[in-house]
């Protein structure tokens, strides 16, 4: 019995070291470009993060940060300053002294002896403010307390992209906690953010949605997060983060996201994330947010 | 468009009342001659045999119930009667009869290369396009992965139909989804037709009769799906005598039983199939773990004939794939004695039952009334349990979690066949399934301490009517032209919504010469209901679901212009073009997948458009000791997604613009027959990110720190490399005493390729990394051994030995 399980085991071994082997590729898109990442806050100083991608075979140890040779032009097409910035500060990164003004347009080039030059266009949003934020609070039987909180504002017409972030500031503490879970099943969250009460309430980060569902109106949008060690702190303060964003932005935030997670479930979908640099990846975008502490 | 519809169906209607009134009045100086094919030996009805009225050169074939209906001059006539590898008869059949049951003997091998005239004409004269009928005698000598006889292997290898991936049992017919095949078995449709993952389809070719494929063309009885239908009869009995079959193969024995319940009236048919991987395994298993997989089919049908006009059948079907671990453990902690229990379980299958009611109402018109029941079901859960005890009263920890999902179908529908002269061939009838799907609900229970959670969520239950109504006719225009025309009508009515629609069908042909022909087809179909999959290869995790509210169900029109050629006797040349545009198809959205499903499945889908587009050559040789096909299709496919890809078209995962397949066996001698069948294809369409990079740093995203994604231009951009591969097998069939054996050989993919099932990238050195295929099946050889009891030559050879002995 001892010989045919032996033989079993090398008869297994044999077959399954014969069913895996190093294929050739045989495709194009190998030649690395520039990625020019940049994501500005309204009035925060323009960073740019200039990199080159890594071909998917190539070696996962080699710095692909471009910290030499670049040339990094923005153009503030509203006020026509031109800004060229050709060094990185000690983090890698490229900083422009000016800041991100709402409703201006800026342009970006970023030039390389090595690369195709990449290039890409913005306008930063205007800030929609938070007009008020009503919350309660209701027991659930596996989180504890659970809050919620009613935030309105009024939308402006036409096609917009926000994100919603929750932090907690503590008065005595004075410790702020960020990136609290938040979820909401208002019919505008993306899938990503969408949370099912009535199922297995998964919360997020933070909430992806648009206004395509209540464009131009007042919007109160209802969203609930569990209380941090199960009780209701009286001196905890809720602070509510409202950003409007480009669609690039948005987009991008979204379909990267989405790839992180689909690149460990197998079961996933594969996800194209979004970019709006010609000639390479990358985002060039802004972001406004507007800030209500309950 | 409701009032559109209607006007249309009265047009149609007002057609049909004309035509078999005219055809009435016509045949009021005739006689109309009626009855069953069967064959001698089993006694099973004949599907598609000819009845040829040699005087009058006029002619009729069987429907699916082995019944036909001839008018004809009410004179004398000499009737022929032919079906496929039986020998012909000739009757003359007098004024004034009316009735004709003929049985039909097996023809010997060397008469098997004597064909006449009306047989060939048959495929070339027919209006069928892009149907194969499938010789079930043939594909036992066909080669097959671990010696398992697949009907859906076998199919898989006739162009214009593509598998999944190495081993799949998925059918992908004409740039189609493996959920837009109407799989009947005994006219009930079976929703997860797989097996250990795809590998082994769930028929049971013992089982089966007859199976025929139509992937273009549709006639109008067909509906519910739009890229093919595979229509599979399970034989119903020897009502002559008791038969028993079968096999004994590596992974799998099977066994078949037939025989009267009362001769020449009623009938039972039972088969059984299991796999014993699990059993052989269990002797090198752990006790305190143990894990193991199997499946199983059964398959039962009886019929009994009330009398000549009522004919009553009932079938049923039932399979299941079970993978398991359990494990134990007891131990002690100090005074405290532990015992912990838990196991895992993933099962599946379906269960299926049909009645079915034969009516000949009238020599000219048949009725057909079944009642079917269809049911799929997949589960996976956990289950765990832990006793504590020595220490105080027992505590007793207890968890499981389980998810269901499923669908459940209960129809009824009447099919008429009336064939008022050899000129038209009118089918109609009318439906209703009831369908209950159940797309994943997730269900968790814990008892801790008297702290109990026991809570279910997920996807609700829906519930769905399928109504249907189809009236086509097949008509003989002229010597030369003959078409097939007719509306298939259904209403899909899911929660508030209501869907209709009307699906025109058309078929036609014509005869340029005696042995050729070239055929024109038009079909919309419908389909209300789709399947939700990630991978493609045939997992129990994909979901059925209905169309809803806010997914509408899935329309597609195809055409084709086909070639038709019949030379050298005994080949059968077609080529045939084909264009199909599909709307409302649906994909999970990009990102999503069947983990996750704490949200309704809706919210996960995107639909689309889809478009296949090619042509196929299918060279074809039925009979004589060298019989099989060569098959090659060039194609393409495409799909369109709004949020998917930017929204650009993108080839199908399964585009393959090349594919061959050639399939044949040979007749060594009497005792030898040996197969071959060898496959290409292009590779399948993947989506390989080939760029990687970093994300941007930004205030929102921030909490998990930066890290890199893969980039890619377009999905399904990249090509795995080709697949191909070679199987022989050999047959020895030997005749002993008590029946026959068999026993077969075989070796899949007897030059060992190494096909890729699936590609991933491995760390190399220094950072780098590779690109690598796992391949699943490497060179197989297989062995099984099938036999047939024939209890006529045991009992013969019993009264011999005993009258040698009386004589001694």
């Amino acid at each position: 019995m001892n010989k045919l399980a032996f033989l079993i085991v090398v008869t297994g071994l044999l077959l399954a070291g014969s069913c895996t082997k190093e294929i050739e590729y045989k495709g194009d898109n190998e030649d690395p470009v520039l990625v020019l990442n940049c994501i500005a806050e309204k009035d925060s100083t323009i960073v740019v993060e200039l990199s080159k991608s890594r071909f998917f075979l190539a070696s996962n140890n080699d710095d692909y940060t471009i910290t030499s040779n670049a040339i990094i032009t923005l153009t503030n097409q509203t006020s026509g300053q031109v800004h060229v910035v050709t060094t990185p500060d000690a983090n890698g990164k490229y900083v422009f002294p000016v800041a991100a003004l709402e409703g201006n347009a800026y342009s970006i080039s970023a030039s390389h002896p090595d690369f195709e030059t990449v290039t890409s266009t913005m306008v930063v949003p205007y800030e929609t403010p938070i007009l008020s934020v009503d919350t309660s609070s209701y027991s659930s039987p596996e989180n504890g307390t659970i809050m919620k909180a009613n935030v309105t504002w009024n939308d402006p017409a036409g096609e917009d992209f926000y994100i919603m972030k929750l932090s907690i500031i503590n008065t005595v503490s004075g410790l702020e906690f960020l990136h609290q879970p938040i979820g909401s099943s208002d019919q505008s969250m993306d899938e990503l953010s969408a949370t099912d009460f009535d199922g297995e309430s998964v919360y997020s980060p933070q909430l992806f949605f648009t206004d395509e569902f209540f464009d131009g109106t007042q919007k109160n949008l209802e969203v609930r997060f569990p209380i941090q060690w199960m009780v209701p702190d009286p001196n905890d303060h809720y602070k509510f983060t409202l950003y409007r964003c480009t669609e690039a932005t948005y987009k991008y935030l979204v379909s990267s996201k989405k790839a992180e997670y689909a690149a460990n479930d197998f079961f996933s979908e594969p996800v194209k994330v979004f970019t709006n640099i010609e000639n390479g990846y990358g985002i060039f975008g802004a972001l406004t947010g507007a800030i209500f502490v309950k | 468009m409701k009032k559109n519809n209607t006007s249309i169906l009265l047009r149609m209607f007002i057609i049909l009342v004309l035509t078999t009134f005219s055809a009435t009045v016509y045949a009021q100086e005739k006689r109309t001659i009626s009855g069953y094919i069967s064959e001698e030996e089993t006694g099973e009805k004949l599907i598609g045999a000819t009845i040829y009225d040699t005087t009058h050169r006029l002619g009729a074939v069987t429907n699916e119930y082995g019944f036909f209906s001839l008018t004809v001059p009410d004179e004398d006539v000499v009737l022929k009667v032919t079906s496929f590898g039986l020998n012909p008869r000739f009757f003359v059949v007098p004024k004034g009869t009316a009735e004709l049951n003929v049985a039909l003997s097996e023809a010997r091998e060397l008469e098997e290369v004597v064909i006449s005239a009306e047989d060939t004409k048959r495929n070339v004269e027919s209006t069928n396009s892009g149907t194969i009928e499938l010789q079930m005698d043939k594909l036992d000598k066909l080669p097959v992965l671990l010696g398992e006889k697949d009907v859906i292997k076998i199919v898989q290898l006739l162009p214009g139909v593509k598998s999944g991936g190495e081993g799949s049992s998925g059918l992908y017919v004409r740039g189609g989804g493996p959920d837009q095949n109407l799989i009947l078995l005994d006219g009930v449709p079976i929703y997860n037709a797989s097996h250990l993952f795809g590998f082994f389809s769930v028929f049971n070719s013992d089982a089966l009769s007859q199976v025929t494929l139509v992937k273009g063309g549709f006639p109008a009885r067909y509906g519910g799906r739009v890229s093919s239908v595979l229509d599979m009869r399970m034989k119903e009995g020897n009502t002559k005598k008791y038969n028993v079959e079968g096999s004994i193969g590596l992974i799998a024995s099977r066994i078949l039983v037939e025989g009267p319940i009362i001769k020449d009236r009623t009938a039972f048919a039972f088969s059984a199939r299991r796999t014993y991987i699990d059993v052989l395994t269990l002797p090198f298993q752990e006790k305190e773990q143990r894990g193991g997989y199997f499946f199983y089919d059964l398959n039962a049908k009886i019929h009994h004939k009330i009398n000549e006009k009522h004919h009553l059948y009932i079938s049923s079907y039932l399979g299941k794939d079970k993978a398991y671990f359990k494990g134990k453990n007891d131990y002690t902690n100090g005074s405290e004695q532990i015992s912990s229990r838990d196991e895992s379980q993933l099962k599946w299958g379906n269960a299926i039952a049909a009645l079915r009611w034969n009516y000949r109402i009238h020599p000219k018109l048949f009725a057909n009334t079944t009642l079917t029941y269809s049911q799929y079901k997949f589960n996976i859960g956990y289950e765990y349990k832990e006793t504590v005890s020595g220490n105080g009263p027992d505590q007793t920890t207890e968890a499981g979690f389980e998810y269901l999902s499923g669908i459940n179908d209960w129809a009824l529908k009447s099919d008429f066949t009336f064939i008022p002269n050899p000129n038209h061939n009118i089918k109609f009838g009318i439906g209703d399934t009831y369908h209950t799907f159940k797309p994943g609900v997730n269900r968790f229970n814990s008892n801790e301490q008297n702290n109990e959670i026991d809570t279910s969520y997920g996807s609700y239950f829906q519930y769905a009517h399928e109504l249907f109504a189809y009236a086509e006719n097949d008509q003989i225009i002229t010597n030369r032209l003959k078409i097939n025309y007719g509306l298939h009508f259904s209403v899909f009515l899911v929660g508030d919504k209501n869907y209709m629609q009307l699906q025109p069908r058309f078929s036609g042909n014509y005869m340029l010469t005696d042995h050729s022909s070239v055929k024109l087809t038009y079909s919309r179909t419908a389909q209300y209901l789709h399947l939700l999959s990630n991978t493609g290869i045939g997992l129990p995790t994909d979901l059925w679901v209905p169309a809803t509210e806010n997914i509408a169900p899935v329309i597609a029109d195809q055409v084709s212009v086909g070639y038709n050629h019949e030379f050298l006797k005994q080949y059968n040349l077609v080529v045939e073009a084909y264009y199909k545009k599909m709307d409302n198809i649906i994909q999970y959205k990009e990102g999503a997948g069947f983990l996750g499903s704490a949200t309704d499945w809706q919210s996960k889908v995107e639909a689309g458009q889809g478009w296949a587009y090619g042509g196929e050559v299918f060279v074809e040789k039925r009979k004589g000791r060298f019989s099989g096909w060569l098959g090659y299709t060039l194609s393409w496919s495409e799909r369109q997604f709004d949020g998917i890809n930017d929204g650009e078209r993108f080839f199908y995962k399964y585009d393959r613009r090349h594919d061959v397949s050639v399939a044949f066996s040979y007749d060594l001698n009497e005792k030898w027959d040996c197969g071959v069948v060898f496959v290409y294809g292009t590779g399948n369409a993947i989506t390989l990110p080939t760029q990687f990079i970093d994300i941007a740093s930004n205030p929102i995203t921030n909490a998990f720190g930066s890290s890199s994604v893969g980039m890619f231009n377009q999905v399904n951009d990249y090509r795995m490399p080709a697949y191909h591969r070679m199987d022989i097998g050999f047959n020895r069939t030997k005749k002993v005493r008590w029946g026959e054996t068999v026993l077969s050989l075989s070796v899949y993919n007897v030059y060992n390729r190494k096909n890729a099932f699936y590609l991933y990238t491995e760390a190399g050195n220094n950072g780098t990394n590779k690109l690598k295929q796992v391949s699943l099946f490497p060179i197989i050889p297989s062995i099984s051994w099938k036999f047939k009891i024939d209890f006529d030559a045991v009992k013969k050879n019993r009264e011999a030995n005993e009258n040698k002995e009386t004589n001694e």
